[in-house]
């Protein structure tokens, strides 16, 4: 709608509309590519410094020379380091990401298994988190100093410093143990596995789409927990962040202009300043739910949630390169995601950046 | 008719010594007329505008003997009733529409809203409303403007939807913070008569407050001359040449005069001035 | 706010309301543990007791060995077999009503491809039949299938048949469907790739889902020649905390807990709904000091480090659920073994023997726990604080050293674990005393005396002639001169406990008994 008043350089004016987008589309992908490519080309020789033997870590500690020279080879470890990263990338290219000696499984298979596992609790704990935490950032950032303020800064100071590990632990001897009213460990009772067909790998949407409410509620009770631990882990993040962009707002001009129209204070928080933190809140957001996918290892391990933080740590523990390189690829593809994401939210919520 | 009685008007921020009185004691009254509140930088004169609106922080006291609005005591309103007060009855146009104008809202929506609060809940007849006190500034293409958002039109525009947006509920009093300091000079001019225009015609009050002696001379009918808190000369626009008090007289003969073009401005002499202030 | 709150309310109600599904189904066993090793159900390739124990169930073996006397051997698929030792032939005649999952009956055939595929495929477990001498071009004459019913293993040494038998009883002689896992061949792999995730045997119980890192559950066979099992249903969960193992298994989750840590073992040492398993293994908790570093070298150091570990405190504590004490390398239970702990933590002895050896005013070594969990860095931190006592100044290298063990040049003492699997002594005798070739160039990386660079010829050729057919009594001695032999040399790799399992079953769970080669079966289990 502002088209006119844009500014078009001069020489792309010969350019056609078409032609521009596409050639645009061409440059968003190759700088994606690339991105990926050098991600894993940094992942790979990273991941050449890490202490275990992949290969020890396949035929265990009894095995002889011949069978260590074997799978030595079998794994290519016998060429150069170049070499093996190039006909690693040409596989990658081609959809396949190898075999994964930690589980026996192509890393394709195994991704398709923890990655949803792990998207379902971080789109659960993300949407808890933000829906609590924005909230409570924006009473804390609109009343500096007050009790509600401090309130606020203590709940987000718990949510800091409580180790996820032992939240977990406390949660599951309340709630599970004593009380009886969540799962213990993993996506769903076992009771119920394989009851519905795949669809999603969310259990809870495939659940619901086979019409099956029992194994919904049931695949809740195990999600709640976990869910929650970092939803408030995320709340502590998001809450602090918003009180400071709502305070660094509510000291701006137009505020005043807002309070000077006669609006009342909802009007002059939610109206004005608000609209003004949302592309903060939208790079806070995007940023707190990347780092869910990979850094929920300790509250996927005491759930036993089988999902991408586990897999990713086991894989660097026992030096599986192809599930490493795998989980980061992934988790760079996310992250590239989120980032169009929070562009696309940008032109939308700030007509400063179209 | 009186519409702003103030009587021994103090304000005090809190600072580290327990607080620090910004405006000390200032008496005026304002009909429908064009006041002018002029001083230097930290003479509290904003302190004053934004103390009869009552939109200061939290924490700042304000006190007053009497701060009547249309005979209404303000200080003793409750916060529901400056809601109504604020907009509909007094409004207050900022320095600075790069700032004061929410960046995120397009300006029609920003001038709609202040109807929509204060006038009547009709998205219509506000946009028309709107659209209407566009041209009354004296914007060119109302409709166009209307959707802009503040980023897209210089800041002459942008005071002038300022103007729109203060006025449009019809206050009885327009208090304007420096409103063209903010502005490239080729603009002042035209932006201040627009302001002086729709002030006169609404009948409403004005009060201009100021560092620019000349500019409150040549748009104001009386002038209120504040220093450090408090005010030391009142007197009619026509009559400033005749001022008696030292500080006033330095303010007017700082004023450049392109008839009489002077090499050096003089200074403020501030010693001169500084016995005045333990008198009242 | 009320509307805001409504929501998660009803939610949470909803939840609590709907039952919860406590306690496993009477027909089903659920297992927890930590599934690190859980990476393939192909026989020729497994070498941890996780995935033995599931291969042990979905496959069958020609022979059994007692868990009470490890040096019985039990008919399974072999109703019977006789040794000739003239022709080194042992000829098994095999049972006729054993079938596979798929339905095909067990046959000779099956028996000897299955054997020779291990050797052809040179994987993980191939090296146990390699020890006897088979090789993959030996494989298809000394694996032979006579008729349907009979199988001859042709021996390439003359080595006790005893000790081929034994190695048959674990997953390594697993039964395999011939045809069916020819089915599934890609690229002449012997089904390596399929078997991965699938299984064709005979066992009691087949795959039914498989997950992992997540969950496995298998299911009984009702046909299955020894009868069909009680339980219908295995499910194996992953769950790698400790506490959340403990949790479940305490709220009826779990009838089985493998992944327990001391803590939680203790804690449920004293309930009396469950039970503490101790399964023995066939491996040391060792002080390995590597004799390329000169102190260490020296014979009286070497004795005096084994006085120098306080075995009794730590048996009290970290290792009460990890080891027993022991201190030599022929395990408990098997022929030759002594209970005895002649070597007593002794400091005054330990700096008597230091003082002789010319450091009586110590030194400094770096010590290296396998890794950073329990009870590794235990042993290492306790060995600093008792050693600091006699002048021997211990720093500790944390980390994830089993690597560094098996590079001379990366460690000067490393605290680790030991293991063997085959169910006889000269298992750990071999991995403990054998080295054939101390150079750097040979990597015997499977030898501890090796890894330590300890050259033992006298200890070597005895342990070899524990190989060959010996007369019972002979062969006792023969290992009870080598035991003591290896404790009068002050050795270098020096044994403190013997291995442990510990897990942790709910008390109405019976027969779910811990085998010492891994080979655990789920028919024999029963639920109260």
């Amino acid at each position: 709608m502002t088209d006119d008043i844009g500014v078009t350089p001069a020489g792309l004016r010969k350019w056609s509309p078409s032609a521009l987008r596409a050639g645009r589309a061409i440059g968003v992908l190759s700088s994606i590519a690339l991105t990926l490519m050098g991600l894993l080309l940094l992942t790979f020789l990273l991941a050449r410094f890490l202490p275990a033997d992949p290969v020890y870590a396949i035929i265990g500690d009894n095995a002889d020379r011949d069978t260590y020279e074997r799978v030595y080879r079998e794994l290519g470890l016998d060429q150069p380091v170049y070499q093996q990263f190039f006909t690693y990338a040409l596989k990658v290219v081609t959809g396949d990401l190898g075999m994964s000696h930690i589980t026996g499984m192509p890393v394709v298979r195994d991704l398709l298994e923890v990655v949803p596992a792990t998207l379902e609790l971080a789109i659960v704990a993300i949407i808890l988190g933000s829906a609590a935490g924005i909230p409570l950032g924006v009473l804390a950032g609109t009343n500096q100093n007050k009790p509600i303020d401090h309130v606020v800064r203590i709940i987000g100071l718990i949510g800091y410093s409580t180790p996820a590990f032992w939240a977990g632990m406390g949660i599951l001897i309340i709630f599970y143990a004593q009380l009886g009213w969540i799962g213990g460990a993993g996506r769903q009772d076992p009771y119920f596995f394989g009851e519905v067909p795949t669809v999603t790998r969310l259990v809870t949407v495939d659940a619901l789409l086979a019409g099956r409410v029992d194994i919904f509620l049931d695949a809740l009770r195990y999600l709640v927990a976990p869910a929650l631990i970092l939803a408030y882990n995320a709340l502590a993040y998001i809450s602090r962040m918003t009180r400071s962009f709502m305070l660094e707002q509510m000291n701006q001009e137009y505020v005043v202009t807002a309070k000077a129209k006669g609006l009342s204070r909802g009007k002059v928080i939610w109206a004005h300043a608000f609209v003004n933190i949302r592309v903060q809140l939208v790079t806070i957001v995007a940023l707190t739910f990347g780092a869910m996918l990979e850094g929920a290892v300790l509250v996927e391990t005491v759930f036993a949630w089988p999902g991408l933080g586990q897999y990713l740590t086991r894989g660097l523990m026992f030096r599986d390169m192809n599930v490493v390189l795998g989980s980061v690829l992934v988790i760079g593809i996310f992250f590239i995601i989120l980032n169009m994401l929070a562009d696309f939210a940008y032109r939308q919520l700030d007509p400063r950046t179209r | 008719m009186t519409l702003l009685d103030i009587e021994n008007l103090r304000v005090r921020y809190p600072d580290t010594h327990g607080y620090y009185e910004a405006v000390r004691g200032i008496s005026f009254r304002l009909g429908s007329e064009r006041l002018g509140l002029v001083g230097e930088s930290g003479s509290g004169k904003s302190s004053v505008g934004r103390a009869i609106m009552r939109l200061l922080p939290d924490g700042v006291k304000i006190e007053a003997d009497r701060l009547d609005l249309e005979g209404e005591d303000i200080l003793a309103a409750p916060e529901k009733r400056m809601l109504f007060l604020r907009g509909k009855t007094m409004s207050m146009i900022l320095q600075d529409p790069r700032f004061s104008l929410n960046p995120l809202v397009p300006v029609g929506r920003q001038i709609m809203e202040v109807y929509l609060e204060h006038v009547k809940r009709d998205v219509t007849q506000a946009r028309a409303r709107a659209l209407e006190m566009l041209a009354q500034v004296r914007i060119n293409d109302p409709e166009r403007t209307f959707d802009l958002y503040p980023h897209e039109i210089s800041g002459g525009m942008g005071q002038r939807v300022m103007i729109a947006m203060m006025l449009i509920a019809g206050p009885r009093l327009v208090i304007a913070d420096e409103p063209t300091s903010a502005l490239d000079v080729t603009v002042r001019r035209s932006v201040l008569e627009i302001l002086d225009k729709l002030v006169t015609e609404t009948g409403a009050g004005l009060l201009l407050i100021s560092h620019d002696l000349a500019v409150v001379s040549q748009f104001c009918d009386r002038v209120l001359i504040l220093y450090k808190g408090r005010i030391v000369e009142e007197i009619d626009a026509r009559d400033l040449a005749r001022a008696r008090h030292p500080y006033t007289q330095a303010l007017l003969a700082s004023i450049p005069d392109m008839r009489h073009p002077r090499s050096h401005l003089p200074m403020l002499d501030r010693d001169a001035i500084a016995c005045l202030d333990s008198t009242p | 706010m009320l509307r805001t709150l409504a929501l998660p309310i009803v939610a949470a109600a909803a939840i609590a309301v709907v039952p919860v599904q406590a306690a496993t189904q009477p027909d089903a066993l659920v297992i927890g543990m930590v599934m690190d090793t859980l990476t393939t159900f192909d026989p020729a390739d497994v070498s941890a007791l996780e995935p033995s124990e599931v291969v042990a169930n979905f496959y069958d073996r020609l022979v059994e060995i007692a868990p009470a006397d490890l040096s019985q051997v039990l008919p399974s698929l072999a109703e019977s077999w006789e040794y000739d030792g003239e022709g080194r032939v042992l000829t098994f005649e095999l049972r006729s009503d054993a079938t596979f999952s798929g339905g095909d009956p067990v046959l000779a055939e099956d028996v000897a491809w299955s054997l020779q595929r291990v050797l052809k495929l040179e994987m993980v477990a191939a090296g146990e039949l390699r020890q006897w001498g088979f090789t993959a071009d030996n494989a298809e004459q000394s694996f032979v299938a006579v008729d349907e019913d009979t199988f001859q293993v042709h021996l390439p040494e003359d080595i006790a048949p005893e000790l081929f038998l034994v190695t048959l009883a674990g997953t390594v002689g697993s039964v395999l469907d011939r045809d069916e896992v020819l089915r599934h061949e890609q690229n002449g792999d012997l089904g390596r790739n399929w078997l991965i995730s699938a299984a064709a045997g005979s066992g009691p119980f087949t795959l039914t889902d498989w997950r992992p890192n997540n969950i496995l559950i298998a299911t009984r066979r009702d046909d299955y020649w020894g009868g069909a099992p009680q339980i219908r249903r295995v499910m194996l969960r992953h769950i790698p905390e400790s506490g959340s193992q403990r949790l479940q298994l305490e709220a009826g989750d779990l009838d089985v807990a493998k992944g327990l840590n001391t803590s939680d073992l203790g804690a449920l040492a004293n309930k009396d709904d469950f039970t503490i398993e101790r399964v023995q293994g066939f491996g040391f908790y060792v002080l390995a000091l590597n004799q390329e570093v000169e102190a260490l070298a020296n014979p009286l150091v070497r004795e005096a480090f084994r006085h120098m570990l306080d075995w009794p405190g730590l048996a009290g504590s970290v290792m009460q659920f990890s080891g027993i004490p022991h201190q030599n390398v022929v395990p408990q239970g098997m022929v030759g073994a002594s209970n005895a702990l002649p070597y007593d933590f002794d400091l005054e002895r330990a700096r008597e023997l230091l003082a002789e050896a010319g450091y009586a005013d110590g030194f400094s070594v770096s010590v290296y726990p396998s890794s950073a969990s329990s009870p590794f860095m235990e042993l290492a931190e306790s060995l600093q604080a008792t050693a600091a006592q006699v002048g021997v100044n211990v720093e500790i290298v944390a980390g994830n050293n089993a690597d560094r063990f098996r590079n001379r040049e990366d460690y000067q003492i490393f605290v680790g674990r030991t293991t063997s699997k085959l169910p006889d002594p000269l298992g750990t005798l071999q991995t403990h005393a054998s080295n054939p070739d101390n150079s750097d160039e040979s990597r015997n990386t499977n030898l501890n005396a090796w890894r330590v660079a300890w050259d033992t010829p006298e200890l070597t050729a005895m342990v070899d002639a524990l190989r060959k057919p010996l007369d019972p009594e002979k062969r006792q001695q023969l290992i009870i001169d080598i035991r003591e032999l290896y404790d009068a040399q002050s050795p270098a790799i020096i044994p403190f406990f013997q291995r442990v399992d510990a897990f942790a079953r709910s008390a109405n769970v019976e027969g779910y008994v811990g085998s010492p080669i891994w080979v655990t079966r789920w028919d024999t289990v029963t639920k109260q």
